[in-house]
């Protein structure tokens, strides 16, 4: 018995546990090395948490796990869950294709009782009060546990099995806030995903220096002293820094001291700086793919553990489909790690979203997406639940022509169309004519983290376009829990009735996951998913004759008879993205 | 302060009993043997999420000593997973000289159980738990039951026939059916007091009332035709108070929520 045998079972048995990790001391009270006297150190023991922690030197951090369930679970003997989960709402993560996702979360509300402590508070016997009547279970946690955010929880969806085990699938999430929502006891408990990390108001890229010149310096003197005392820790043993509109490479630090300075580097000019000028570190990209960039954003900025991020899948898909592509880009400003992310997906044309249930950051490069084995079928007859089909065209979403600028010109001016030398202009004519949208739609990427390359930067264009030239269309559907292998990502083909082709036959479209969200839990899931284009999956084709005219002058039949390569940035003769052999 | 005053009378034949009197409750309790997790309090605080587990399996004992001797005429429990071993629980009281056993039941699944027995009086009294490998007891209760006058009457679902469960069908645009959820919400059943005299319900329904605020209880409504259909359950919602319904007889029925599997 399995979570994918019960699902797809007639009168499975829903239920949701979740799990929520706190820190607790491996110590036992006033034993070595705690060194805590009780009547001297408190008036009472402490319950082996950080905040009641009266040695705090010695606090022993360990992870102490607690387990909860719905109400009417009926989970196996001997599980032990506390059955008090009122409401689990869970927000699945919102796949925007052109660029950072919205993060999933999840609402988890909990009904607050009275609690013997068992379990929960090591020194219970040495107590002088009656547990079970004095406060309640969350409001003793609550007060014990202050120190909850960014903690991770667990919400465990699945079925209990005809064998009494329960079979559950887990999405992964991190401690937003408990909440107190009334007076009536209830309890909310707010998770989000690890891309919260990066949302952090606090979270700049470079992180803010708090060093200044602790006296003036000519333009070409070559080491230069921090101030306050100190400050000289938070900097790195040899890198880049900005005073004032100036860039200066440093080469070694002895205590506060930068020594070894490269006057006017990234085409800046040497100026004198006045004493208490702000010293501000660089974040310095040389020659870097755009997964080691994501990755230094995240893991040296957001604070993200270096565990979430698959590295080999993301070098997979770099090496597939941006190749030999990297950047060479200083940021001297700090700006919040969200807007950089965003710019460097926008700029690379892909998106980053958090998987839940594989607890894993996924990267993927926007092209034509190519299925994965044999692509489900959708229809209304075996899948699509009653009434729940939706279809919207959705036009803000169009694109017909990409505005790329390229090649910044100044790493300490502010990232606008003017601090740009260059611009490629990719243009869809055919849905902008008179005949079709009679109407421009511009996407406009300042893009200062690819090289000066036309055909990189068309081909990035081209695959905005072949994704959204014609009006992206949206669906909204709902699922039986027999066909919940269908996730955000995957690739789908819907027939219905309300998709039809010009002669009014049901037609086969091909759709993107975009969301997918259980409602209820382990019975039903409501999906959205993005049109994406051209449909169908591939053709046969021949290999030409020798002295075959090349894509730009090959007539229409020969097009569709033969396989013309594109060159290494995968643009054909005519510039136009060309077809892929995956 | 805990009152318990239960019928001490067995001689009642309605055969509709409660088992809500608990003397684990009333004085001190060992276990011989004990997971330091899962301590033996965890047996009769009446909380069916969390359980008594001793430290290995084998012949288990949780020993009761009372200041002064108290009678018992039933023995309950709920939520184990002693079956899964072919494992069985008896209830013992000490004679002064070795310990008798009262009653013993080796189940077959983890339904509750309600086993009555002639009223012995001890001050000292055992649950006695055998099984091959370590195992989980959330409830277990002894003491003295309580017989209402009467029975159960027409109209009235029997708990074993009250479940109460949620559906959610998935049935296709095209009407074919997909799949079904189902959500168990134990039983519901209602507790009905008829033609009790005045003297009764304050003697013996009033304690009950209270108890049932608080607590849960087993309730086996036909000990005599169907002993096995026990159910540990608790009031659900508001507990309507007794009304006159004859000249100087009571009665009133309260809603109960519980659990039979």
């Amino acid at each position: 018995m399995t979570f994918d045998s019960l699902r797809v079972k007639v009168g499975r048995r829903p239920v949701t546990i979740v799990e929520v990790d706190v820190d607790y001391c491996s110590n036992t009270y006033g034993s070595a090395p705690c060194t805590a006297v009780l009547g001297t150190s408190g008036s009472s023991k402490c319950f082996n948490t950080f905040q009641t922690c009266q040695d705090k030197a010695n606090f022993a951090k360990t992870t102490k796990t607690y387990r909860f369930c719905s109400e009417n679970a009926l989970l196996p003997v001997g599980d032990g869950a506390i059955p008090c989960i009122t409401k689990v709402d869970i927000a699945p993560t919102q796949l925007d294709p052109k660029g950072i996702s919205v993060s999933a979360s999840v609402n988890v509300t909990f009904k607050d009782f009275p609690h013997h402590d068992r379990g929960t508070d090591p020194y219970i016997d040495d107590r002088d009060y009656d547990a079970t009547g004095q406060g309640t279970f969350w409001g003793k946690f609550r007060a014990r546990n202050p120190f909850l955010v960014n903690r991770p929880m667990r919400v465990m969806t699945g079925y209990v099995g005809d064998d009494g085990v329960v079979y559950t699938r887990t999405r992964h999430y991190f401690i937003d806030r408990l909440e107190l929502v009334d007076a009536k006891g209830q309890i909310k408990l707010v998770g989000k995903d690890l891309l919260r990390f990066s949302e952090g108001e606090d979270l700049q890229v470079p992180a803010l220096s708090k060093g200044i010149l602790d006296a003036g310096i000519d333009a070409d003197d070559t080491s230069l002293t921090l101030s306050p005392a100190g400050v000289g820790d938070s900097y790195g043993t040899s890198g880049r820094i900005r005073i004032d509109d100036e860039l200066i490479d440093f080469s070694g630090k002895t205590g506060d001291q930068l020594t070894g300075l490269t006057r006017a580097v990234g085409g800046t000019t040497a100026a004198s700086h006045d004493a208490d000028s702000k010293v501000q570190e660089c974040a310095v990209y040389s020659s870097d793919s755009i997964p080691d960039i994501l990755t230094d954003i995240l893991t040296n900025y957001a604070g993200v553990d270096a565990s979430y991020i698959p590295a080999s899948e993301w070098s997979d898909e770099n090496d597939t489909w941006l190749g030999s592509f990297t950047s060479s880009v200083t940021l001297s400003d700090p700006k919040d790690v969200k807007e950089i992310l965003k710019e460097v997906l926008l700029a690379s044309g892909s998106i980053l979203w958090w998987d839940e249930v594989e607890a894993k950051l996924k990267w993927r490069v926007i092209v034509p997406l190519q299925p994965v084995g044999e692509v489900r079928i959708l229809d209304e007859t075996q899948h699509i639940l009653a009434g729940s089909l939706k279809v919207k065209d959705i036009e803000k979403d169009r694109v017909s022509r990409v505005f790329m600028f390229l090649d910044e010109i100044s790493a300490v001016a502010d990232t606008d169309r003017k601090n740009f030398k260059t611009i490629t202009a990719t243009i869809d004519t055919e849905s902008e004519s008179v005949n079709a949208y009679n109407a421009s739609k511009l996407l406009e990427i300042l893009n200062r983290w690819i090289p000066i390359s036309l055909p990189l930067a068309d081909e990035i264009a081209q695959r905005f376009l072949v994704r959204y030239a014609t009006t992206p269309r949206q669906i909204e559907f709902k699922l039986d829990a027999k066909d919940f292998d269908i996730r955000t990502g995957d690739i789908v083909d819907v027939v219905s009735r309300l998709l039809q082709r010009p002669d009014g036959s049901n037609g086969s479209v091909r759709f993107l996951v975009t969301e997918c969200r259980e409602n209820p839990i382990g019975s039903q899931g409501e999906y959205t998913a993005m049109q994406i284009y051209p449909e169908g999956g591939g053709a046969s084709v021949l290999f030409a004759a020798n002295a075959q005219a090349d894509w730009t002058s090959a007539s229409d039949s020969e097009k569709e008879n033969y396989m013309f390569i594109s060159d290494d940035a995968g643009v054909m003769s005519d510039l136009a993205y060309g077809p892929r052999i995956g | 302060m805990t009152v318990i005053v239960v019928n001490p009378s067995a001689a009642s034949s309605s055969g509709c009993r409660i088992g809500y009197e608990n003397l684990l409750e009333l004085g001190t309790v060992v276990a011989s043997s004990e997971n330091a997790s899962y301590p033996v309090e965890n047996a009769y605080d009446w909380v069916a999420s969390d359980y008594f587990r001793p430290a290995a399996g084998g012949s288990v004992t949780i020993t009761l000593t009372l200041s002064a001797g108290r009678a018992a005429n039933y023995f309950a429990f709920y939520g184990q997973d002693v079956h899964e071993s072919s494992g069985s629980l008896s209830l013992e009281y000490h004679n002064g000289t070795s310990w008798v056993q009262v009653a013993g039941v080796s189940p077959a699944d983890n339904s509750p159980r309600m086993v009555c027995f002639d009223s012995v009086t001890a001050t000292q009294w055992r649950v006695v738990v055998t099984a091959s490998t370590t195992f989980n007891l959330a409830c277990v209760a002894f003491g003295t039951y309580l017989e209402l006058p009467y029975g159960q009457y027409l109209g009235w679902t029997p708990p074993k026939l009250g479940r109460s469960a949620e559906f959610i069908n998935s049935v296709s645009d095209g009407g074919t059916f997909l799949g079904r959820s189902y959500v168990s919400q134990g039983v519901s059943v209602d507790l009905v007091l008829q033609y009790a005299s005045d003297s009764w319900v304050r003697t013996y329904w009033l304690p009950f009332h209270q108890h049932m605020e608080r607590k849960p209880f087993f309730f086996c409504p036909d000990y005599n035709s169907y002993p096995s259909d026990a159910v540990f359950c608790w009031a659900e919602g508001s507990i309507n108070p007794p009304s006159h319904t004859h000249y100087g007889f009571m009665g009133t029925t309260v809603k109960l929520r519980g659990v039979m599997e």
